[in-house]
């Protein structure tokens, strides 16, 4: 080789190495964009899925918001179907309406705004704009076209919607360059509805339910201030106190049944009315409604019939003394032997110690019933005006404890008597030698033995007589009749221990006995007419809550009707437990007060209350009666809200300033009762006399 | 220097030229493959986050809660408080448009109007807090709800528009946007009747569309 220069220039390996780098970089170039590409379709897909999620979800939204609509709707007037079925129907169909109507916007919406998202409804329908309730209850849900809604209770009442969409709807999403198109099918879904409707619901109904207990607290508030008044000597009945027991009946039926009232309401109502009646409410809590005891009065009756029961053994043991001195006479007469005398003589004997032992056991009887009484008087009326009764007297006559004591007194020392004679007569028969020296002091024997069980057991004169007069009682006495009184006389037997016998006894335990009976025929009346008061008192923190809240000077907001104000602001609950917010709406009219015992039949309404003695236990009971009649003016509105839950965006009023601006509300249960009209007997019996003030 | 001389240098020079040239070539198409992947990440992360949005609920965040001041009353017997708790955090963005649509004649908001703005201003704050927490020290982001203006008549028009954001710098790259759209809750009828009480209209020039738009911009730090 002549030229020993290089095999090739330079700038022939440079421009190789130039070409080499371009090849390189082509490549590379060409592996990112195909890299870049895939990831692009990678990227296209998670952002359809994600619209299409999107979508779907938004058609949960829209679900949720038809279902407030048509809780809000059907709720404001949930008294105008006949069942929970029917009420729960209605929600259904106007969900599924509403529903409808934002999907369709929704649909038109999207193809607007975002072609690449379509949602398809296979024919969707179209609804008037207000529909009726029949257009969707005629209609089956199983209906092809239409979206059906099922309203399924959740935990602790709140709801939960199905929602079944037609057949074959479909969120269709594609891409850009609609290389990637997506098809996803969206029928089924459920939806949580954040009101506690259910739990609404179920405590309205059981509102309604229990709507008598209103009734019955009322009347054991009338009871309670009633009693109060009467045993302080003084009763009046009035409208503004009726007023105000009946207000308070009602919140405490709210109160029992939703854990709170419309108390703000009560206290506003109140402001205007008898608050006496409140204050005496509570502080006479402790005021005994019920100052009868039937068991009390039939205890007692018992221990008298005790002492009755004893007096009949006596009278046959009597008669047996009679029959064995009348057998030993005889045998003595008839010259029989000694022994046999003897023995019959014994044997009345002890036939007298028993009817001593007799005696001493209706002395017990009555003193056991006496202490009965002295037991129970503590802070008893009655027990003590009974107890004061039966043993103390500032009359001409003693009273019955006394009576019997001295009776009692009066037939032991005949017995003692009697029962000498006959042990006199024994030790004459065992001196003697034998029993026909003994001619006349056998027959004196038997005149005297006949003549002291005569006396005992002789009917018994009265000592003593007194007049006076006996209205018809509460249990026979009957509107219809004649409720003039009827005249009657008392008899006292016994004034000393010489009056003492068993017939004078037992017609004084008698007269005791008829008198507690008629106190136990008052007693029973009493409990009837106080029948369902168990359990219908006014509940403390009721009362509570008030006194809380007639402190409350709210202010005034005239733009707003109370429940306009209730539904932006729902009363806090006095319990927080189910946590309801109550509304109200009652105006009472007239109260009536129709006075129909005797006394206020024949003299009017002011009248003294009807006395009823009852003489022979020298107790009076005072007796007055009414028919107290309460009428609302119009059908009361009671309103319920789901405190906890102020879900619902709505205008805070509609058609006013506010325009589109909303608030967040509580569902609102609304009912209207159909009751106008409350009635009892309001019966007062008082061991104390009182006077009555009424309007005649 | 001869010719010799001077090939050889010029055959040197055109050698060095080429050799730049490559690795101009080279540099210049070297893979930025870090920006890339930041990118799709922050895309993912929004898309998850927009997702969250529509499926958490704000009791599971929290709880949130706010006291309206819109009807400036105060009763005694109630404090007036709102629990959302069950609501998702997508429907708090859209319940505070529905209770704050404003409608706006000649560039102004008419009077008189009493939008719920303690509502709007818990719900920021309250989203704010949450975005923070999900999104918080990986990327700087921006919300923006906004519904299509609904133009009633040349002058007229209802909107709204919020926005919440974790910084004010906007000179910086984007690392990506994602939007969903939600259905306003208001038929058609409703919204009329409800600018009816306010501004007259007939109900032909009324359009709406419903629609509101959630976007969600991420920015690397």
């Amino acid at each position: 080789m002549k030229d020993k220069r290089g095999f090739m220039p330079f700038s022939l390996a440079g421009f190789f190495l130039l070409m080499l780098v371009l090849a390189m970089v082509a490549y590379t170039t060409w592996s990112r964009h195909q890299l870049a590409t895939n990831t692009i379709e990678d990227v296209t897909c998670e952002s359809l899925l994600t619209t299409a999620a999107g979508v779907q979800s938004d058609l949960q939204h829209i679900a949720r918001y038809a279902t407030y609509r048509a809780l809000w709707e059907v709720c404001e007037n949930a008294d105008n179907y006949d069942n929970d079925d029917s009420r729960e129907n209605m929600i259904e169909c106007l969900a599924a309406k509403y529903f409808m109507d934002y999907a369709v916007a929704m649909q038109q919406a999207y193809k607007q705004v975002d072609a690449r998202v379509e949602l398809e409804f296979q024919n969707p329908p179209s609804f008037e704009s207000s529909p009726s309730s029949d257009l969707f209850l005629d209609q089956p849900k199983t209906h092809e076209n239409l979206s059906s809604f099922y309203l399924h209770q959740a935990e602790n009442g709140y709801a939960l919607m199905e929602v079944r969409l037609q057949k074959q709807t479909r969120i269709r999403v594609s891409s850009w360059d609609n290389r990637i198109k997506l098809a996803l099918p969206c029928e089924n879904f459920n939806v949580f509805i954040d009101c506690r409707y259910f739990l609404l619901q179920e405590r309205m109904d059981k509102f309604i339910r229990q709507f008598d207990d209103i009734r019955s607290s009322w009347k054991w508030a009338e009871y309670a201030v009633a009693w109060g008044e009467a045993l302080a000597g003084r009763l009046e009945l009035s409208e503004s106190c009726s007023k105000t027991l009946f207000n308070l009946a009602w919140a405490n039926h709210e109160l029992k049944t939703f854990g709170s009232a419309d108390y703000p309401a009560v206290a506003m109502r109140l402001a205007g009315l008898d608050m006496g009646a409140l204050a005496g409410l509570i502080s006479g809590a402790a005021i005994r409604v019920k100052p009868f005891c039937v068991n009390d009065v039939q205890v007692m009756i018992r221990y008298v019939d005790g002492g009755i029961q004893d007096l009949d053994g006596i009278r046959a043991e009597l008669m047996d003394v009679n029959k064995c001195v009348e057998y030993a006479i005889n045998e003595a007469q008839e010259n029989s032997s000694l022994e046999n005398v003897q023995l019959k003589l014994g044997s009345a004997i002890g036939s007298v110690d028993r009817i001593l032992e007799k005696v001493q056991e209706v002395q017990q009887q009555f003193q056991q019933l006496l202490d009965y009484i002295a037991s129970k008087r503590g802070s008893d009326i009655l027990m003590l005006r009974l107890y004061n009764g039966l043993t103390s007297s500032d009359k001409n006559y003693p009273p019955p404890a006394r009576r019997i004591s001295v009776g009692i007194e009066g037939v032991e020392s005949k017995l003692l008597e009697l029962k000498g004679q006959i042990e006199t007569f024994a030790q004459l028969i065992q001196s003697s030698n034998g029993l026909e020296n003994l001619g006349n002091s056998i027959s004196q024997l038997y005149n005297h033995v006949v003549a002291s069980v005569h006396d005992l057991l002789a009917e018994p004169m009265p000592k003593y007589t007194e007049s006076y007069e006996e209205y018809p009682d509460p249990s026979t006495y009957a509107l219809e009749n004649d409720p003039s009184p009827t005249p009657r006389n008392a008899r006292i037997y016994i004034m000393e221990p010489n009056d003492g016998t068993i017939g004078t006894l037992d017609a004084t335990l008698k007269d005791v006995k008829t008198s507690l009976e008629r106190m136990e025929d008052v007693a029973t009346d009493v409990e009837l007419e106080q029948g369902g008061l168990v359990g219908a008192e006014i509940d403390g923190e009721l009362t509570q809550a008030l006194l809380g809240g007639l402190d409350m000077q709210s202010e005034q907001h005239a733009e707003f009707d109370r429940e306009q104000l209730y539904e932006l602001l729902p009363p806090k609950p006095i319990r927080p437990q189910p946590g309801i917010s109550v509304f109200d709406e009652l105006d009472i009219g007239d109260v009536r007060y129709k006075r129909v015992d005797p006394c206020g039949r024949l003299c009017g309404a002011s009248a003294p209350p009807t006395p009823i003695p009852l003489w022979f236990i020298d107790v009076t009971l005072y007796w007055a009666q009414w028919e107290v009649t309460l009428e609302l003016e119009n059908k009361p509105i009671e309103r319920i809200f789901d405190f906890p839950n102020q879900t619902i965006p709505r205008s805070p009023l509609d058609g006013d300033e506010f325009g589109l601006a909303k608030i967040h509300k509580a569902l609102g249960y609304r009912y209207e009762l159909p009751r106008k009209s409350f009635s009892f007997t309001l019966v007062i019996i008082s061991p104390q006399y009182f006077n009555i003030d009424a309007n005649d | 220097m001869d010719k010799r001389g001077q090939g050889y240098a010029i055959d040197m020079l055109v050698f060095a030229l080429m050799v730049a040239l490559a690795c101009s070539i080279l540099i210049k198409a070297s893979p930025n493959e870090s920006n890339a992947l930041n990118d799709r990440y922050a895309a993912n992360l929004a898309t998850s986050v927009l997702q969250t949005f529509q499926n958490v609920t704000a009791g599971e965040v929290g709880g949130f809660k706010y006291k309206p001041d819109i009807l400036g009353l105060l009763v005694p017997w109630s404090s007036g408080e709102r629990d959302l708790r069950y609501k998702t955090l997508a429907q708090l963005l859209v319940e505070d448009m529905l209770c704050n649509l404003r409608v706006e004649v000649g560039g102004r908001d008419i009077v008189p109007l009493k939008p719920n703005q303690e509502f709007d201003r818990q719900v920021r704050k309250f989203l704010k807090a949450t975005l923070d927490e999900i999104i918080g020290g990986r990327f700087d982001y921006s919300l923006v709800a906004r519904t299509n203006p609904i133009d009633f008549s040349p002058a007229a028009r209802v909107h709204f528009e919020t926005s919440i954001e974790s910084f004010r710098d906007n000179g910086r790259l984007q690392a990506c946007s994602e939007t969903v759209r939600m259905c306003l809750p208001i038929t058609q009828q409703e919204l009329l009747s409800n600018i009816q009480d306010i501004y007259p209209i007939t109900n032909s020039r009324l359009e709406p569309e419903t629609l509101v738009e959630i976007t969600l911009s991420l920015w690397s730090k």
